[in-house]
C-alpha cells in the first residue's frame, strides 16, 4: 500500500450555475478553501493531480492547459486523470498514489466541471459512445441509467416507488448540505411522484441536477500530518476498478467492477463486515435506483437485496450507516466534481467537520464514484484512526 | 477483404456553447466593447496582465475588479508568424452545421472559425503591460512591414459584442 | 487610467465549435456493416478463450483479453429484450424526436447486448424479458440503421 497518507483539507464550491466565475476563478476557489482549511499555502504543493470530465462538456480541449495555474500548479507537476464521471474519485486516487509512492508530500487534487455552459450537457454526453456502433442513439446518461434501473426493477420486482423513495431521502439529507444544488422546502414522496416520466422508469425526481463546481482534497504523508492538523481523514483503503461496454455476460444491474473494487478496499481496510463496521457511505447517485444498485455493490448486502436494505432503514440518517448525509449527487451533480465530492464528504465525516450533515461520532466512511457506461468505479475508505 | 471495402464514416461534431468569462475577464471584454485595452495589476508582484486572467500565475493571487488599470490600445510586436497557407477545411455551410449531430442556431452561437490567410499571428506586449497579447496583424501593407519590435495599434471592428474580435487586428504603426 | 465604473462586464460569450471527422470502422465492422447492408444478416465473432460470441465483431474478448477467431458467425436477428427506456426527455441531437423506444437485445446465439431503437409496439406494451426481431432498413446505408429498429417477435 505505500506510505500512510491522511487527507488533511478539504474545499468545496456550491453546486449551481456559476455565471459570475469563471472555469480557472471555480478551480481556484475550491483549491483556497482546501488550503485555508488546513492553514497551508500553494507554496505548500509539491504537484497537483487534476481532474474534469470530457471536454465536450465545456468545449475545451485540454483544459489542464489553462486550469494548472488556477491550481497553483505554476512550475510543478501537474497531471491529469480523466475517467469520465468518476473523475474527481480518480484524481483524488492520483493524488493520494503521488503521497503513497514517496515521491512527493503534499499534493492537491482538484477536480470539476461548469456543466451549464453548454446548451445540453447531453450533448457531450453523446460524443462519449463509439461513432460507428452507439452513437447514432446519442442515448445521454438518463436514457443509460434507465436502461440499468428497469433491468435492476425486473430483475427483483420492485416497484417503481423504491427509486422515487431513494430519491426523496437523498432530496431531505441535502437539505443538511450548504453545497448542495437541490434544496426544496419539505420535499417529500407525493412531490417526487408527481413530477413527468423522462426516461422510463425515470422521473424527474429520479434524476440528478446539471451543476458547476469544483472540489479539493491535500493528501500529505505521515510524518507531516500532526503539524498540520489534529483531525486527518486518514486513507484506509483505496480502489479503482474498469471494464468493458460490450463484455460478454454483462448485466447492467450487477456491477461487479464495484464490488471488485470494495473487496480491494476493504482487504486492505481490514474491513469484514462493511454494514456493521462503517458509519457512513458516500455514493455516487446521479439517478434514484442506482444508491440501491450501489448498496449490493459495496457489499452492504447481497445482489437484489439493496432495496430490502433500504426498507430497514439503516441507510437513513437516522439509522445506523447514513448513506449520503450530503444529499449524495442527485442533488447536485457537476460530473468533473462529483465523484471527489462524495470521497470528500466522506474524508470530512471522520474528521468531524461535515457541519450538519455530520453523522455523529464517524470514524469510518467511504466514499464512492461511478463512470463511463456504469464501468469505471472508484473506491476510498477513511478512518479517523491510522 | 478487399482494402476498398474499408469503410469510413464521414460526420462531425457541433455543440454550441455560452462560455463565462467571469468577473475579471467580463470586464477586459466590456472593455473592448468600448475599444478599451484592460489590464490588471497583482498588488503583490505588481505585474500588469493585459489580456486578463483570473490569477497572478507566480503569486496564486486572485484579481480584484479595484486591480483594473486602463492600458493604451497599442504596443510591440514580441514575436510573429504569417499565415499564408490555408490548413483548414473550407468554411462549412450554415446548412451542414445545421445537420450536425448536435444542430445549431447560429444567430445565437456563431461558429468559431479561423481567420482567412493571409494574416500574421502576432505576440504584442501592450504598453504598461507584463504580459502578451496573441491577436493578428492583417493587410498586406502591414504584414510586409512587420518586424519584432515593430509598433503596433489597434484596429477596432465596426460591430462589437464583448468578445475578442471587437479589437479586429493590430495595425503597424 | 484607473477604475471605469461604467464599463460593462460581459456575462458570457457564446459560440459553436464544430469539428468535421471521419471514423474509421476497421477490419471488423467494415466487414459486419457490408453484411448488413448487402445480406441483411449479422455476423458475430468468437473468443479464442471463453468461448463467448460477441456482437458487434470486437477483435479482442474483453473479459479474457484473447483474441477473437477469425471465422465469421452468423447469429440470428431475433433475440429477447433485455431492458429498455422510453426516452420523453428531448435533447438535441437525438436519434428522433421523443417519445421513442430504445433498448438492449440479447441476440439468439449471442452472448453480450445489442442496444438498438424498438418500434412498432405501443410503450406500455414494451416488457423486460419480451422476444424480438429486427426489422430490416429498405434502403441500406452500411450502418447500424440498416436495421431500423427491433419490434416484438411475429
Ligand atoms: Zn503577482
Amino acid at each position: 500500500m505505500g506510505r500512510r497518507v491522511a487527507v488533511v483539507g478539504v474545499g468545496m464550491t456550491e453546486n449551481k450555475s456559476h455565471w459570475d466565475c469563471s472555469m480557472p476563478a471555480l478551480y481556484r476557489l475550491a483549491v483556497t478553501r482546501a488550503l485555508a482549511d488546513c492553514g497551508l499555502t500553494h507554496k505548500d504543493i509539491q504537484a497537483v493531480s487534476f481532474g474534469q470530465s470530457p471536454e465536450y462538456f465545456e468545449g475545451i480541449n485540454h483544459p489542464e492547459k489553462w486550469l494548472a495555474e488556477a491550481c497553483g500548479g505554476y512550475l510543478k507537476p501537474v497531471f491529469r486523470i480523466h475517467t469520465g464521471g468518476t473523475v474527481g474519485g480518480s484524481a483524488a486516487i492520483g493524488g493520494y498514489y503521488l503521497v503513497a509512492s514517496g515521491m512527493f508530500d503534499v499534493v492537491l487534487a482538484v477536480s470539476g466541471n461548469k456543466l451549464n455552459e453548454t446548451a445540453s450537457a447531453q450533448i457531450g454526453l453523446g460524443t462519449v459512445y463509439d461513432p460507428i456502433i452507439g452513437r447514432q442513439f446519442n442515448t445521454g446518461a438518463p436514457s443509460a441509467v434507465a436502461l440499468q434501473s428497469l433491468r435492476y426493477m425486473s430483475k427483483y420486482g420492485y416497484n417503481e416507488d423504491y427509486g422515487i423513495r431513494a430519491a426523496v431521502q437523498n432530496r431531505q439529507n441535502a437539505m443538511n448540505n450548504p453545497y448542495a444544488q437541490l434544496k426544496i422546502p419539505g420535499y417529500n414522496f407525493e412531490m417526487a411522484k408527481s413530477t413527468p416520466m423522462l426516461c422510463y422508469p425515470l422521473r424527474l425526481a429520479d434524476m440528478c441536477p446539471t451543476s458547476d463546481a469544483a472540489c479539493a482534497m491535500i493528501f500529505v504523508a505521515e510524518d507531516r500530518v500532526r503539524k498540520i492538523t489534529d483531525r486527518p481523514a486518514w486513507v484506509r483503503g483505496t480502489a479503482a476498478t474498469a471494464a468493458g461496454v460490450y463484455y460478454a455476460d454483462r448485466d447492467w444491474a450487477v456491477p461487479i467492477e464495484l464490488r471488485k473494487a470494495a473487496e480491494i478496499a476493504y482487504k486492505q481496510a481490514g474491513i469484514k463486515d462493511p454494514l456493521k463496521e462503517l458509519d457512513v457511505v458516500e455514493l455516487y447517485n446521479a439517478f434514484s435506483w442506482q444508491e440501491l444498485v450501489w448498496y449490493e455493490g459495496i457489499g452492504l448486502c447481497d445482489w437484489g437485496e439493496g432495496g430490502k436494505l433500504f426498507d430497514k432503514g439503516i441507510t437513513a440518517m437516522t439509522g445506523s450507516l447514513p448513506s449520503n448525509p450530503s444529499g449524495g449527487t442527485l442533488c447536485a451533480n457537476s460530473i468533473g466534481a462529483a465523484a471527489m465530492f462524495r470521497k470528500a464528504e466522506a474524508a470530512l465525516q471522520v474528521m468531524g467537520k461535515a457541519g450538519a450533515r455530520q453523522v455523529q461520532g464517524a470514524k469510518l466512511s467511504l466514499g464512492h464514484g461511478w463512470g463511463g457506461a456504469i464501468q469505471f468505479h472508484t473506491i476510498m475508505v477513511f478512518g479517523s484512526e491510522k | 477483404m478487399d482494402s476498398n471495402q474499408y469503410r469510413v464514416l464521414e460526420g462531425n461534431i457541433s455543440v454550441p456553447y455560452r462560455w463565462t468569462p467571469g468577473d475579471i475577464y467580463g470586464r477586459f471584454l466590456g472593455g473592448l466593447k468600448e475599444k478599451k485595452i484592460l489590464g490588471f495589476r497583482c498588488p503583490e508582484c505588481k505585474k500588469v496582465y493585459a489580456p486578463a486572467t483570473d490569477i497572478c500565475t507566480a503569486c496564486y493571487y486572485g484579481f480584484k475588479p479595484e486591480d483594473q488599470v486602463e492600458l493604451p490600445d497599442a504596443g510591440v510586436v514580441k514575436s510573429f508568424t504569417v499565415v499564408r497557407a490555408n490548413l483548414w477545411p473550407p468554411k462549412p455551410d450554415p446548412e451542414v452545421v445545421a445537420k450536425a449531430i448536435a444542430p445549431t442556431k447560429l444567430e445565437d452561437h456563431p461558429l468559431l472559425w479561423p481567420p482567412a490567410p493571409p494574416y500574421a499571428l502576432v505576440s504584442v506586449k501592450i504598453e504598461g503591460a507584463d504580459t502578451e497579447f496573441i491577436h493578428m496583424v492583417k493587410g498586406e501593407r502591414n504584414l510586409g512591414k512587420l518586424k519584432v519590435g515593430s509598433k503596433v495599434k489597434a484596429v477596432w471592428a465596426e460591430q462589437r459584442e464583448g468578445y475578442l474580435l471587437d479589437l479586429d487586428h493590430f495595425e503597424v504603426a | 487610467m484607473g477604475v471605469n465604473k461604467m464599463t460593462e462586464i460581459i456575462k458570457s460569450v457564446k459560440r459553436t465549435n464544430y469539428v468535421p471527422y471521419r471514423w474509421v470502422y476497421g477490419r471488423d465492422l467494415s466487414r459486419f456493416f457490408l453484411e448488413t447492408k448487402n445480406n441483411q444478416k449479422l455476423y458475430g465473432v468468437r473468443c479464442t478463450k471463453c468461448q463467448k460470441v460477441l456482437v458487434p465483431p470486437a477483435e479482442v474478448c474483453g473479459v479474457c483479453f484473447a483474441p477473437t477467431y477469425k471465422e465469421w458467425i452468423p447469429v440470428s436477428d431475433h433475440g429477447v429484450l433485455n431492458t429498455y427506456t422510453v426516452v420523453n426527455l428531448s435533447f438535441p441531437g437525438q436519434p428522433t424526436n421523443p417519445p421513442y423506444a430504445y433498448g438492449l437485445v440479447h441476440l439468439d446465439g449471442t452472448d453480450n447486448l445489442f442496444s438498438h431503437m424498438i418500434g412498432e409496439v405501443e410503450f406500455d406494451k414494451i416488457k423486460p424479458n419480451m422476444r424480438v426481431q429486427a426489422v430490416w432498413n429498405p434502403d441500406p446505408k452500411g450502418d447500424l440503421f440498416d436495421i431500423k429498429y427491433f419490434k416484438p417477435e411475429e
